[in-house]
């Protein structure tokens, strides 16, 4: 430390000082004769230190503000009670205290196990009134509608210098050699299948079962990079660039991103924004969040109300790899899945089944037969499969 | 950080309940005050911090590391309560930037055999009448001593915004000293006794 460093500081120089501030806060003997020694000499920036000083003691001399010392064990209870309340193997989507329902179903994560112990315990069975699976559909600027059953050759998206790769799941746009003006697909996934697409600005988008995106073959020339979600469930990992956000239009809510990954679920009358990494807004009803890694907004379209929660992001991301988590989930929230699944419709022959409980995770199996019988022997129902239907009664 | 807390945070990470439990020790009464201080309300903060923590545990696997487990602490928690209160329809099309009131109110014990009394209370009036902002980030850097970058992310503000914020509220403390520059070289001579006596 040079004293001469301080000779001709000002007021603002001695308050970013940490050295100064060190000393004020926390003067040890070694700094209280550096500073006693400083003063002797007749700086010209003496005025200012003292200034700094009495500013910086000011500062600190806050009045205490009052809480109670037993809240601290009583927030600590909470927060260790709802750390320990999941059953074990039960995942827990939300930290809010549920009451357990005396209808909880078992869990139904050992999926294997039941399938190996029980090669043909269903009653599941009309296995060939099954339809043929259906296809994503990828449409052209144009009109033009092209089924994405085999990995393509190379295609076209209406605009000459966009190519599109297309491989099994995922279609891939590059940018165009030349300058175009970009023109919209979209790409539509029926139940019964999953589908990606690697937009030409390195942005990956899966869409689960039942979903449809539209969105421009390039961004070139434009403020911002748009999509629109027009239905369904979409995992979104935006490539960076703040000169160009990224935005996600879906049902009268709009993200906007600079470079992030989220999860973005429309099938409820409730859109659930779920970030995994970096920074959103969502915008909704001239209302903005900003959301942060682990929370989620909630867009209540009907109510028109927007909210923010923090959630485990695992359950919501669990589709990507083909399962289902169960926290408290309705029986018609998970056949509802299970329909997209394996594009089934499904009949609830007792309405009250609807409200049974489940918990446990669910791995989508090859057949939609193992997967009922899964559920049948962990639960009181028993399914029928007819005509691309499953009729659920009970046991 | 130092080592310990690294230590803590790292066993945190791993799944150590009783290192949560200790970053919760440690940190309760500053978060529980930095919380009161922006809303005034005790079940909202209560509130909060039950939902931080329930947070940090969700998330612990996903989580880096962190330069200051105080500053990340803060920063959360502010986010959580302005949600919270975004939820409760206290706050309406507000940006967390927005909280109304920073509850800072500076006193120095009244004592006649202080050199400086006049100026710190002249200082303490205008340090009260700071707007809530200036008041909140005057408590961060100068209380909380924490690094322009956290208070930045704090505040949901730009880097150099927090350097403009804090520099707006010691301007404004300057006129003060400036109004009684003549006494100063007056205050040197007394000071130093009152440094001898520490």
């Amino acid at each position: 430390m040079n004293v001469s460093d301080y000779s001709q500081f000002e007021k603002a120089d001695f308050l970013e000082d940490a050295f100064f501030r060190e000393w004020v806060f926390r003067p040890t003997p070694e700094s209280e004769q550096f500073w006693q020694e400083w003063t002797t000499a007749a700086y010209p920036s003496l005025a200012a230190f003292h200034a700094a000083k009495l500013e910086l003691q000011t500062m600190r001399s806050i009045v205490p503000v009052s809480f109670s010392k037993e809240l601290q064990a009583k927030i600590w209870q909470r927060i260790s009670s709802d750390i320990a309340q999941p059953k074990p193997g039960i995942i827990r989507l939300h930290w809010r205290k549920l009451a357990v329902a005396a209808s909880t179903l078992l869990l139904i994560s050992t999926a294997a196990y039941w399938l190996f112990q029980h090669p043909k315990a269903s009653t599941t069975s009309e296995l060939a009134d099954l339809k043929p699976h259906n296809h994503s559909t990828l449409t052209l600027a144009n009109g033009t509608v092209i089924t994405l059953n085999k990995a393509q050759d190379t295609l076209n998206s209406g605009n000459a210098g966009v190519r599109i790769i297309g491989d099994t799941n995922l279609i891939t746009y590059t940018m165009p050699s030349s300058n175009t003006t970009p023109v919209f697909n979209t790409l539509s996934v029926p139940r019964g299948d999953q589908f990606a697409v690697l937009l030409a600005d390195g942005t990956k988008i899966w869409l689960n079962a039942a979903s449809r995106l539209r969105y421009p073959d390039h961004f070139s020339g434009s403020k911002s990079r748009e999509v629109y979600l027009e239905n369904g469930e979409a995992y979104f990992q935006i490539a960076k660039n703040a000169n160009q956000p990224f935005i996600v239009h879906s049902k009268g809510q709009e993200i906007l991103v600079t470079g992030t990954a989220f999860n973005l679920n429309t099938y409820e009358n409730i859109l659930k924004t779920t970030l995994t990494e970096g920074a959103v807004n969502v915008n909704a009803n001239n209302n903005t969040v900003k959301l942060h890694p682990g929370e989620q907004a909630q867009f209540d379209i009907s109510a028109g109300r927007l909210t923010v929660d923090i959630v485990n992001v695992t359950p919501y991301i669990a589709w990507i790899d083909g399962w289902m988590y169960m926290d408290e989930s309705s029986l018609q929230q998970v056949m509802e899945q299970v329909s997209r699944w394996y594009d089934l419709d499904i009949v609830f022959t007792d309405a009250t089944l609807k409200d049974e409980k489940l918990g446990g995770k669910l791995q989508k199996q090859p057949k939609v037969t193992e997967l009922l019988a899964i559920l049948e022997k962990s639960s009181p129902v028993s399914f029928v499969l007819k005509n691309n239907t499953i009729y659920i009664s009970r046991k | 950080m130092i080592l310990e807390e690294l230590h803590i945070w790292n066993a945190y990470r791993e799944g150590d309940q009783n290192a949560l439990a200790t970053i919760y020790t440690n940190y309760f009464d500053l978060l529980m005050e930095y919380g009161i201080r922006l809303t005034g309300d005790v079940e909202v903060v209560s509130d909060a911090l039950h939902d931080l923590f329930l947070k940090l545990w969700a998330n612990r696997s996903a989580q880096g590391e962190v330069a200051q487990i105080k500053a990340y602490l803060l920063v959360s928690l502010r986010h959580i309560i302005f949600n919270l209160l975004k939820k409760q329809k206290k706050t309406q099309n507000h940006s967390p930037e927005d909280f109304e009131n920073f509850e800072l109110q500076f006193q120095w014990p009244d004592n006649d055999a202080d050199l400086y009394k006049e100026h710190r209370e002249k200082l303490m009036m205008a340090l009260n009448q700071l707007p809530a902002r200036q008041k909140e980030i005057i408590y961060l850097r100068y209380v909380q001593e924490m690094e322009y970058a956290d208070i930045a992310t704090a505040m949901d503000i730009t880097l150099n915004s927090s350097y403009k914020l804090v520099h707006k509220a010691i301007e404004s403390l300057k006129d003060i000293i400036q109004v009684s520059g003549p006494v100063i070289p007056l205050m040197l001579n007394t000071l130093l006794p009152a440094f001898k006596k520490i």
